[in-house]
């Protein structure tokens, strides 16, 4: 089936997913490991 | 004069608290601001599309792009310099503030949500007023407009998804690098370089791209009355929905890869190459109360 011209590309929706999930566990890896607004909270 | 690395990305957090913290206390302000973005997007297009007309592709075939991408580089310029909204600027922004715990994930997607809406009215306003003025319904405009279109909603998935991942890439840097100097000539520099770059390398913006597609499906009554005399002219019909040569079918892999453009090779790499020890000290020397608290 040819999906050039279809809203449900399933490559396209994959790889867009993939990179969110990348995305989405880099940061949430950064922000457990460094916790950089609690620092600033703990300044004030 | 260049801020460190670790200023650079704080500031940009620090934006990124202002915005949040405006789309929080004062939501109808920030709908407006992103009505306005989308607004000075589409003086870009509008610009774009009166130099490129009738521009001869056997003179160069880069021509029309460079004119275009010339005169739409001061549309980001004028939206960062007004401190008004672009949906795709505030994904790389936003990301930022997400990495230094300003915002959640769920604040974050809304301010992206609700920027991308006030883009559109803002966009599809200004171009709908645009389209009612007698000067692009002039032969070289109808064509340039109608051709520009049919390019865009003529490419595959595929095509318009990679592109749109080129033009975050590109337009984001400028973006995220305009705070990375003090003075307003560097700044103003800096910024044009991102929507030159973009619009003259033929990427896909979702905004610029509502402007540029909703200009000839608004005149395209118009431009099929004025072609239907030419017999060397089969006119091509444009429309609103998914498929081949429609708007939804352009924008939804447009946004789907500026989405990504942006996020994961601007701010993601930005973050990541400051030196997070250095970036607690600078959170610890500079004791800085911003006014955004989460939602619990």
């Amino acid at each position: 089936m040819n999906f050039d011209y279809s809203p449900v590309n399933p490559w396209i929706w994959m790889t867009s997913a993939g990179a969110w999930a990348l995305v989405i566990f880099v940061v949430n890896r950064y922000r457990r490991k460094f916790h950089l607004s609690d620092e600033l909270h703990q300044d004030k | 004069m260049a801020i460190s690395p670790e200023a650079h990305i704080y500031e940009v957090a620090d934006l990124c608290s202002k915005k949040w913290t405006m789309l929080r206390e004062r939501p109808f302000a920030f709908l407006l601001s992103a009505f306005a973005g989308g607004a000075f997007v589409s003086f870009g297009a509008m610009l774009a599309l009166s130099v490129s007309a009738g521009v001869p592709e056997n003179l160069a075939p880069g021509l029309a792009n460079l004119l275009m991408g010339m005169v739409f580089a001061f549309s980001l310029v004028i939206i960062m310099f007004s401190n008004m909204t672009l949906v795709t600027a505030d994904m790389a922004y936003g990301l930022v503030g997400v990495f230094q715990s300003r915002i959640s994930w769920k604040q974050f997607f809304w301010g992206i949500f609700v920027g991308y809406v006030g883009n559109c009215i803002g966009s599809v306003l200004f171009l709908w007023i645009m389209s009612q003025g007698g000067g692009y319904h002039a032969m070289p405009w109808l064509l340039r407009a109608h051709e520009i279109g049919v390019a865009k909603t003529g490419e595959t998935a595929a095509e318009i998804f990679t592109m749109g991942i080129i033009c975050t890439w590109t337009l984001q840097s400028a973006a995220i690098l305009f705070m990375k100097t003090r003075d307003d000539i560097s700044k103003i520099v800096i910024t044009a370089y991102g929507p030159l770059a973009f619009v003259a390398g033929m990427n896909e913006h979702c905004i610029a791209n509502i402007g540029f597609l909703a200009v000839p499906l608004f005149q395209q009554d118009i431009y099929l009355a004025a072609v239907a005399n030419m017999e060397n002219v089969t006119p091509v019909i444009l429309h609103w929905g998914f498929g081949q040569f429609g708007w939804a079918h352009n924008q939804l892999y447009t946004v789907m890869g500026n989405a990504i453009g942006g996020t994961l090779f601007v701010a993601v790499v930005f973050q990541l190459v400051v030196d997070p020890a250095k970036l607690m000290a600078l959170y610890r020397k500079q004791k800085k109360q911003y006014t955004y608290k989460e939602k619990a």
